[in-house]
């Protein structure tokens, strides 16, 4: 006989009697948003170090790590709302990318599908279901460090002004060879590749960042009654509940694959800012599909 | 996204001509010692893990103990570990696992063994003293309707098989029986605050008392293993944390307080 404590209670880091592989998907996860940050991390430096050609525009085509632009590194763009960067701003900052994705990273950060996702994989809190952890520090879970993911609701409403900004630059890029000093409307129409990866790009962040959580919640899943306004007998309780209801069922549909979105919505961004990035360098052309 | 865990070691390999024997690697023991008893069971088509520990009981070890009632996933007793996951033993088949590979059958290490596969899932009813009952609204003529039935029908199908308690690293992992309720308890006071005539605030309960749902860090698990597939993250716990939110981290809801004060 032993001890039960020692026969069931071992809390060495990985100690389960799972016989599937259930490493497989916290080191596939592992993986997946190391990259990301890798490659995120190194666009955001890029144009410091290359301020001639940064690879944040091209024509009409904006990459979505730098929009909207607000600063420019060069004096070419076609985007920049604010022309230069103030020459006060020092030069190691210099990345148009450092004043608009601590938004959207805040959104990915905080979400409920990524919580999930990195404290499994990069916390090992737990690393997977059943799976011991190794008892290393006194858990508080989301009560004290973790409390600032309480903001998630908020960088939702950023997100959401980001998601018309990117659809916005998407219309933009159908919009090609505006004279100087006209408006972007004046150009010909044209579709591209790049135009549709933009489109595409828009597409799948919004059904990311429609299916929020958080939104969820607040278009109607903070209500506790769905039918005051249908039920006659109910009435007067909240004239807008079933509106809200409805907003609250789209936004369920696509929330029920809220991590398939997630990670979409994740490759395509990265993927929108490398074919940016390839064309503006002219790595490869960006081929035109359809002139009006 | 649920997704269901596959803990048995392949399905492909599942056998084709009956009967086949099975070797089942048992805990047998009690809270302080305990050991591993492996027994050999000829497994006829369509068994599940229950009938293989009810053939073991009836023919070779009748001190084996085991918690059951229904045979049918309704009553949620015979929750225990197979294979290291939580599950009901009535409703996990013996097909999906290879013949070959022993099958460890333990009880539901986060609370007390009681002896062999039996747990002491007490701990879970002192919680549901905790939470606040249903609180209607005096003088109501409400009629329930469908779009309010569907929201907390989900919340009303939990059998208490306590298996989402049991794989809560929370509770599994961290001990956190003092302040924290877990899932179970999260699925239950949603099915109260989403009532329509319900009118109880348990906020309280949530942060600061029992509930605990700080504690809670949406790692899933117990939606995964859930035999009834409620989705106990998405529609039990993350709205609660919401309310949460609404109540002591919102600038809105400080706004509110401000004004009501």
């Amino acid at each position: 006989m032993q001890s039960t404590k020692d026969l069931l209670n071992n809390y060495d880091f990985g100690s389960t009697y799972r016989v599937d592989r259930w490493w497989s998907q916290p080191i596939g996860v592992f993986i997946g948003l190391s990259l990301f940050v890798i490659y995120g991390t190194a666009r955001l430096l890029y144009p410091i170090f290359n301020p001639s050609a940064p690879g944040i525009e091209y024509g009409s085509l904006l990459s979505p790590f730098f929009s909207p632009l607000l600063f420019s590194v060069s004096s070419e763009s076609h985007h920049a709302l604010f022309g230069l960067f103030p020459t006060f701003w020092p030069e190691l900052l210099r990345s148009p990318a450092i004043l608009i994705l601590w938004a959207p990273l805040g959104l990915r950060l905080t979400c409920y599908y990524y919580r999930k996702a990195y404290y499994r994989a990069f916390l090992r809190d737990p690393p997977a279901c059943a799976v011991s952890e190794g008892r290393r520090y006194k858990y508080a879970g989301e009560t004290r460090l973790f409390l600032f993911q309480n903001l998630h609701r908020y960088f939702v409403y950023l997100g959401i002004i980001f998601i018309c900004v990117l659809t916005f630059d998407a219309i933009r890029a159908l919009f090609w060879h505006a004279p100087a000093g006209s408006p972007f409307w004046e150009g010909d129409i044209e579709l591209h590749v790049g135009t549709l990866i933009l489109g595409l790009n828009a597409l799948l962040l919004s059904g990311y960042t429609f299916g929020c959580h958080s939104l969820r919640y607040l278009v109607g899943g903070n209500s506790r009654c769905f039918s005051c306004v249908s039920n006659p007998e109910n009435k007067g309780k909240d004239p807008t509940i079933s509106k809200r209801y409805t907003i609250w069922k789209i936004v369920s549909s696509l929330n029920v694959n809220h991590s398939t979105w997630a990670w979409f919505s994740l490759f395509m961004v990265a993927f929108t800012d490398f074919y940016v990035w390839m064309v503006s360098i002219g790595v490869w052309p960006d081929i035109i599909l359809l002139k009006l | 996204m649920s997704t269901e865990i596959n803990t048995s070691t392949t399905s492909e390999s599942s056998p084709s001509v009956y009967p086949v024997n099975y070797t089942f690697r048992i805990f047998r023991g009690n809270d302080n010692t305990g050991e591993f008893i492996n027994y050999e069971v000829a497994v006829e088509e369509g068994m599940v893990i229950l009938d293989a520990i009810l053939s073991i009981q009836e023919n070779q070890d009748t001190e084996l103990a085991v918690r059951w009632n229904c045979k049918s996933g309704r009553c949620g007793s015979c929750g225990m570990e197979i294979n290291g996951m939580p599950k009901l033993a009535c409703m996990t088949r013996l097909s999906d696992f290879d013949p070959k590979i022993p099958i460890t059958v333990t009880p539901m290490k986060t609370f007390p063994v009681l002896k062999d596969l039996v747990s002491d899932v007490s701990w879970n009813y002192e919680v549901n003293k905790t939470i606040q009952p249903f609180t209607p609204n005096e003088n109501s003529d409400f009629v329930y309707q469908q779009e309010d039935i569907e929201r907390s029908r989900e919340f009303r199908k939990c059998i208490e098989c306590f298996l989402c308690q049991d794989v809560c690293h929370v509770i599994r992992e961290h001990d956190k029986k003092d302040s924290f309720g877990g899932p179970r308890f999260f699925v239950r006071s949603a099915a109260l605050h989403f009532h329509p005539e319900d009118t109880a605030d348990r906020s309280e309960w949530l942060k600061e008392g029992q509930g605990g749902i700080g504690h809670c860090n949406i790692t899933r698990c117990c939606t995964d293993v859930c035999p009834e597939h409620i989705s106990i993250t998405d529609n039990a716990i993350i709205p609660q944390k919401e309310y949460v939110v609404d109540n002591y981290y919102s600038i809105w809801g400080w706004i509110k307080k401000q004004f009501n004060k």
